[in-house]
């Protein structure tokens, strides 16, 4: 039998490709924006939703979507900023997909909110190959992590255009170079925003929050 | 490992392809991976396996091509190559490390060979 060779040149991940832009068009239509939050684990990503809950402007109508398996946000913190903390069932998966994260956004009433939080599977190689049809992508790094960190994962740093630096209070006890690690980012990335910040210490949080709001804003 | 996930669609867009061109057998497939993504090898050999037991593409080998990526520098505006090891590099010509990533998000199945 003759062997014959067909050129296909298709994205595998094309049918993810295709979900999420469905996503973004959903999200676009209700003016809700959508930050998918990803990192390390014990990176303190679900510190930092908290943390931002508790600060955002009251009249910011928010949703938590919890896909990281390790960590579980308070959902009484959630409802007392006026909204709803879903856990999405994962099955062992090291990322969310938007097949799945549609299936959780079903049950949302996405045109009366204004911020939907989701919260990634910790690990920082399989997230960046999934879009959600998200607005913004963002990074919690932890100083704890050592500052190569951006080189280890250097399509992370690529895909995603804020960094919230986290842990800066434990700085005295590690070796980590916040300027070192700056550098290594905005030469994968000179876009990115990085603050600077401690949830436990409640320090640097201002200036994300201040951020965040006005992203928020132009979403809607 | 997020392989298997990856490995299902790759699995997918073979047997659609074969189907339409009325394949009887899928005898190899070539993967190009670039050198910002992550996959590797081993998994994809052995989830492929799995997935395909019983299907027309039992059997199928398959070839991962790993194209360098391509760094631009801002400051001259020369281009190398890099792979995961040098990534963070200066560049060669002028030491400045404000490169852009040109290449390396390569991620598709490029070509599959039937009977
Ligand atoms: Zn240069």
């Amino acid at each position: 039998m003759t062997v014959k060779v067909i050129d296909l040149r298709e994205p595998i991940l094309k049918q993810n490709v295709a979900d999420a832009q469905q996503l973004a068009a959903r999200f676009a239509r209700s003016g809700v924006f959508v930050l998918n939050l990803m990192s390390s684990p014990g990176a303190g990503k679900t510190s930092l939703v908290v943390q931002t809950l508790k600060r955002l402007p009251a009249q910011i109508r928010t949703a938590v979507i919890e896909g990281d398996v390790t960590s579980k946000i308070d959902a009484e913190r959630v409802e007392a900023a006026g909204g709803r903390a879903l856990q999405i069932n994962t099955h062992g998966a090291c990322h969310l997909d938007a097949a799945m994260l549609g299936r959780a956004v079903d049950q949302l009433e996405l045109d009366e909110l204004d911020l939907l939080i989701v919260e990634n599977v910790g690990n920082l190689v399989c997230p960046a190959e999934f879009q959600l049809g998200e607005n913004c992508r963002g990074m919690v790094l932890s100083v704890a992590e050592g500052h190569d960190k951006p080189l280890k994962y250097p399509l992370m740093f690529t895909q995603t255009e804020v960094l919230a630096l986290n842990k800066i209070d434990l700085l005295p006890y590690t070796d980590f170079d916040v300027s070192a690690c700056r550098e290594a980012v905005l030469a994968l990335n000179p876009k990115m925003e990085i603050f600077e910040l401690s949830c436990r210490k409640q320090q640097g949080l201002e200036l994300w929050i201040e951020w965040l709001t006005q992203r928020i804003k132009s979403a809607s | 490992m997020h392989e298997l996930p990856v490995v299902r669609s790759i699995f997918e867009i073979v047997i659609e392809h074969a189907r339409v061109n009325s394949a009887v057998r899928v005898v190899k497939i070539n993967l190009r991976i670039g050198a910002l993504t992550d996959l590797v090898d081993q998994w994809v050999e052995r989830y492929f396996e799995m997935l395909a037991q019983g299907s027309i593409a039992q059997g199928a080998k398959i070839e991962i091509e790993r194209p360098p990526g391509l760094m631009r520098c801002r400051q001259c505006d020369a281009q190398w190559n890099y792979d995961r090891q040098s990534i963070g590099a200066p560049c060669p010509q002028c030491g400045s490390r404000e490169s852009a990533i040109v290449t390396g998000r390569e991620y598709t199945v490029e070509s599959i060979a039937i009977e």
